[in-house]
């Protein structure tokens, strides 16, 4: 796929695409102000490809999701411009009945937290089913086994027992693999992990990465992958966007961002990451700051306050998308090396 | 918190363990507080009534015990401004002393609660073990008595005088504040502050008691706020039954059972004491709500949302 | 511990609460000055020396509290002091049915009103019927059923002459009590069940549950409304104390026969056995009830844990 939008003229690619967000703006509107909490964000996601979605926490990656699934928070939560198009079709002109066709069914979404994503009242096998008996209008006994199928597939040991099973009942590790089942069960075409992993223990993080590469080759699946983790990234991601108070920083393959990063924020977040290859007596280098109060109104590129390379022109205008290579993007009008 | 004093459910606030934390919080609670119209309003008309539960009884040219035979049953006039009862005593007058007995009863049979409260709930949550278990058990326990029946049983024993009604009332409120309490210090036990000073050799009991001032008081204050009104809610009903403030003293609870019984005749016999404890409930409710908002930011719905 | 244990070990539970009541009840009421038969003229000696040997009164104070304790333990609740005639359980038995209408009747209401506005409050936070569902609730929480009941009288039976102001008859007459004494958990349940629900909102399975793109429905009655209604269950307990006390007060502005009118009128006449007799009861019912409700949330919620 990667190899077509070398050489294919965008348009094309587009109308190829499994899914393309255009210029999407989303807004959460609180009491106390607006939260421009996405701001004119793009990227294309291929068939049967992985794209991870990179930034601080409060960088618009889970609202970016959200905004696709059309479920921002509500009331407060709007998305206010741009286009998301799944399938050649535009999510946000889809009526409401259309769009719960579409969630569950053709998108899948595992979230972060596997201890409050259950719920705690009912058992693990009416969430496995209730979805998939909607979807696919089967009596419950096939969806009941085909639940028991799932969980088998993630691996989780005496299936058909724990299909009675409470969410109290089960390990952090296991109730992500059920969630990862639920999302699953209707073998969607896009899965949405929103830090899949970043609540449970290293060794069972791996488990769960590894399972989700090998569902992906099984069932043809594209993904994308918010995480905080660079590591993570490196080790599943094909495509990369990273993210900052809102906006895309930068886009690009993961050889792209890893080797030749172009933005400071990116080469920023790359220098904080500890890895064994790296020269140890080079110390760790943090990003000073905190990042901006996505209320404030933010003059050119939110990055600059914390930005080594930032000089008066940043503030002047949010900077130009710029190519580096062909799929390869950043926006800041410095040359940073 | 968003539990409406329902039995259960106590959740701890987060420690300010330093003194700027702790500044800010109370005056970002104030802030909320002075933005609450509601809560306002609630605070002014309290006032308002403490004042008048005072001084009216001293502005008022008659007393509310005197007796005028030849003004029974009066309608509100320039004269008597809210009427006359049925032996001619200016309602006015009886309302304002009602207020005090009301206000005095809510206030003091809260007091009561609250320490009986916050003993024995830091009492159970101190010991810990055995003994919290056994004591907590029986506020369990306690919580599924017929209360009210209970206290007609002590004011029958006793005797209806006003002291008795405070202790009796303050007797059966306490359950939910032991709770609370409890709650904080074993909530506070485990924290990792508290294990640190310990190592270093400070007291312990020292230190959570300090914090424990420090983080009791909003709940306190809140919950007590929303205790006077349940407990002038108790005054009235034992005074309508009877059983409470003794003629000729007056109570709101007492003028709106007077005033139930002419009610076809002389409606406002019931009027002004029912508007007054229903204005004045009102007005606490609010004024506990708004408290509760002002000093659980949790409840700020608009800030909620992802990463 | 398996649920059926859990009962048994519940129910063997309350002989213990309801010995420690009886002692309680008894010396209370043995605390009393004055005795029942204290009237404004003295009996004779010799009808006084009777009338205490029928009732045993002579005999120490420790075998009447064994007598009493074991025929309580029978369920036998003794005579009437003031009735001779009859028993303390005829009593009861003539007038608990009453109350209970009363009782059951006003939690119906009260469930069915404050349910339906608590959850459609809670789906349309912020909204019209947001604002107007909490703000009638907070009136009536404030507004006390003794205010409210002659309020109802005078408007809906005296200027309006649509509904009847005593009596318990026909059903029409049990329509303003039903109103007067379920009103504040009217409130009281909207607003526990409007907190519950916002709570249960904002957690992430539902947000999760909406992800499946599951109907509207659906996630509402099966992901919503089961966790957000588990405080209101909570509540009943308590709630229930309170139905039977605030019927005391109901039965005597309607002039209900019920259980409650009896016991103010025993509690005022110094009639020892028969007010006991009616706080013991109410505790066993009201312990029952208890029960009954913990064993509802074991249902409800599967996290709970047996101790």
């Amino acid at each position: 796929m990667r190899s077509i939008q070398k050489w294919m003229p965008v348009e094309l690619v587009m109308a190829d695409s499994l899914l393309v967000v255009d210029r999407l703006k989303s807004y959460i509107y609180t009491r106390y102000g607006v939260v421009r909490a996405v701001n004119d964000v793009s990227f294309e996601l291929a068939e049967g490809d992985t794209l991870g979605i990179v930034g601080e926490s409060g960088s618009g990656k889970s609202m970016t999701c959200m905004s696709i699934l059309g479920l921002l928070p509500q009331p407060f939560g709007k998305m206010v411009a741009g286009r998301i198009r799944f399938r050649n079709e535009d999510l946000h002109t889809q009526s409401s009945r259309q769009m719960q066709q579409i969630r569950g069914k053709e998108i899948g979404m595992v979230f972060q937290d596997p201890m409050t994503s259950l719920n705690p009242f009912l058992t693990v096998g009416t969430q496995l089913t209730e979805g998939y008996v909607v979807h696919q209008q089967v009596a419950k006994q096939e969806a009941w086994q085909h639940a028991i199928d799932m969980l088998d597939k993630v691996g989780i040991p005496e299936a058909e027992k724990r299909m009675l099973s409470y969410p109290h009942e089960l390990s952090g590790g296991m109730r992500q693999r059920v969630m990862i089942a639920i999302a699953l069960m209707c073998s969607p075409a896009l899965l949405i992990a929103d830090e899949p992993t970043s609540a449970l223990d290293v060794t069972i993080q791996a488990q769960i990465l590894e399972l989700l590469k090998s569902l992906q080759r099984q069932m043809k699946m594209s993904i994308i992958l918010i995480t905080h983790d660079l590591g993570i990234v490196a080790a599943t991601c094909k495509q990369v966007i990273v993210m900052y108070a809102g906006r895309v920083m930068e886009a690009g393959s993961v050889d792209d961002i890893f080797y030749r990063p172009k933005h400071p924020y990116t080469i920023g977040l790359l220098q904080s990451v500890p890895s064994l290859e790296a020269d140890r007596e080079k110390p760790l280098q943090p990003i000073d700051g905190n990042p901006p109060d996505l209320m404030a109104d933010i003059q050119g590129c939110p990055f600059h306050p914390r930005c080594a390379y930032g000089d008066a022109a940043c503030l002047q205008e949010f900077p130009q998308q710029r190519t580096a290579t062909t799929g390869h993007s950043f926006y800041c009008c410095k040359d940073v090396e | 918190m968003s539990n409406s004093s329902v039995a259960g459910s106590v959740n701890a606030t987060t420690p300010a363990n330093n003194q700027v934390g702790r500044r800010s919080l109370w005056a970002d609670a104030f802030r909320r507080l002075a933005a609450n119209r509601m809560a306002l309003f609630g605070a002014g008309f309290v006032l308002f009534v403490l004042i008048l539960a005072i001084v009216g009884p001293m502005l008022s040219p008659y007393k509310y015990d005197q007796i005028h035979w030849d003004a029974m049953n009066a309608a509100p006039s320039s004269k008597h401004l809210c009427g006359t009862d049925e032996l001619g005593r200016d309602l006015c007058t009886r309302v304002f002393y009602g207020a005090r007995v009301s206000m005095a009863v809510g206030v003091l049979a809260t007091l009561v609660s609250v320490i009986i409260g916050i003993l024995w709930g830091a009492t159970a949550g101190f010991v810990g073990g055995r003994v919290d278990s056994y004591m907590m058990r029986m506020v369990d326990v306690l919580y599924a008595m017929p209360f009210m029946f209970f206290v007609i049983l002590l004011m029958t024993v006793f005797g209806r005088n006003i002291y008795n009604l405070f202790i009796a009332l303050g007797a059966v409120q306490w359950l939910t504040m032991s709770r609370i309490v409890r709650g904080q210090v074993l909530s506070l036990k485990q924290k990792e502050f508290v294990e640190s000073a310990r190592a270093i050799g400070l007291s312990w009991w020292l230190i959570i008691a300090r914090h424990l001032v420090r983080n009791l008081l909003g709940p306190v204050i809140v919950y007590a706020t929303l205790m006077v009104p349940a407990v002038m809610i108790e005054e009235a009903f034992l005074s309508f039954l009877g059983l409470g403030v003794q003629p000729p003293m007056s109570s709101w609870g007492s003028l709106i059972n007077e005033g139930a019984r002419t009610i076809d005749l002389y409606p406002w016999h019931i009027l002004f004491p029912g508007a007054s404890l229903s204005l004045t409930l009102l007005s606490l409710n609010f004024l506990g709500d708004g408290l509760r908002d002002a000093l659980d930011p949790k409840m700020d719905a608009g800030r909620a949302g992802h990463g | 511990m398996s649920r059926l244990q859990y009962t048994l070990w519940r129910l063997i539970g309350i002989v213990p609460v309801m010995v420690l009541i009886t002692t309680f009840a008894f010396f209370l009421m043995r605390a009393a000055p004055g005795g029942p038969f204290d009237k404004e003229k003295a009996l004779p000696p010799e009808i006084e020396k009777n009338i205490r040997a029928k009732y045993h009164l002579d005999d120490p104070l420790i075998v009447q509290y064994g007598r009493y304790l074991f025929s309580v333990m029978r369920g036998d609740l003794g005579p009437s002091f003031k009735y001779p005639n009859r028993t303390v359980n005829e009593i009861i038995v003539e007038s608990f049915p009453v109350s209970l209408k009363l009782g059951l009747l006003a939690m119906c209401f009260a469930l069915f009103f404050g349910l339906s506005a608590g959850v459609i409050s809670a789906l349309k936070q912020n909204r019209w019927q947001d604002y107007t569902f909490m703000g009638f609730a907070l009136f009536g929480v404030s507004v006390p059923n003794i205010v409210l009941g002659p309020l109802l009288v005078l408007i809906f039976g005296l200027w309006l002459g649509w509904l009847p102001v005593a009596g318990w008859e026909s059903p029409v007459d049990a329509v303003l009590p039903t109103i007067t004494l379920g009103a504040i958990y009217v409130a009281y349940i909207s607003r526990i069940s409007r907190a519950g629900i916002l709570e249960v909102l904002g957690q992430d399975y539902v947000t999760v549950a909406r992800a499946k793109g599951l109907p509207q429905r659906i996630v509402v009655f099966r992901h919503i409304l089961r966790g957000g209604l588990l405080p209101v269950v909570s509540f009943l307990g308590p709630a229930f104390a309170s139905i039977l006390t605030g019927s005391i007060v109901v039965e005597k502005i309607f002039h209900i026969p019920g259980l409650g009118q009896h016991f103010v009128q025993a509690a005022l006449n110094r009639d020892y056995t028969l007010a006991m007799g009616t706080v013991i009861f109410y505790a066993l019912i009201l312990i029952l009830l208890n029960l009954v409700v913990d064993l509802l949330y074991t249902f409800l919620d599967p996290r709970v844990r047996y101790e």
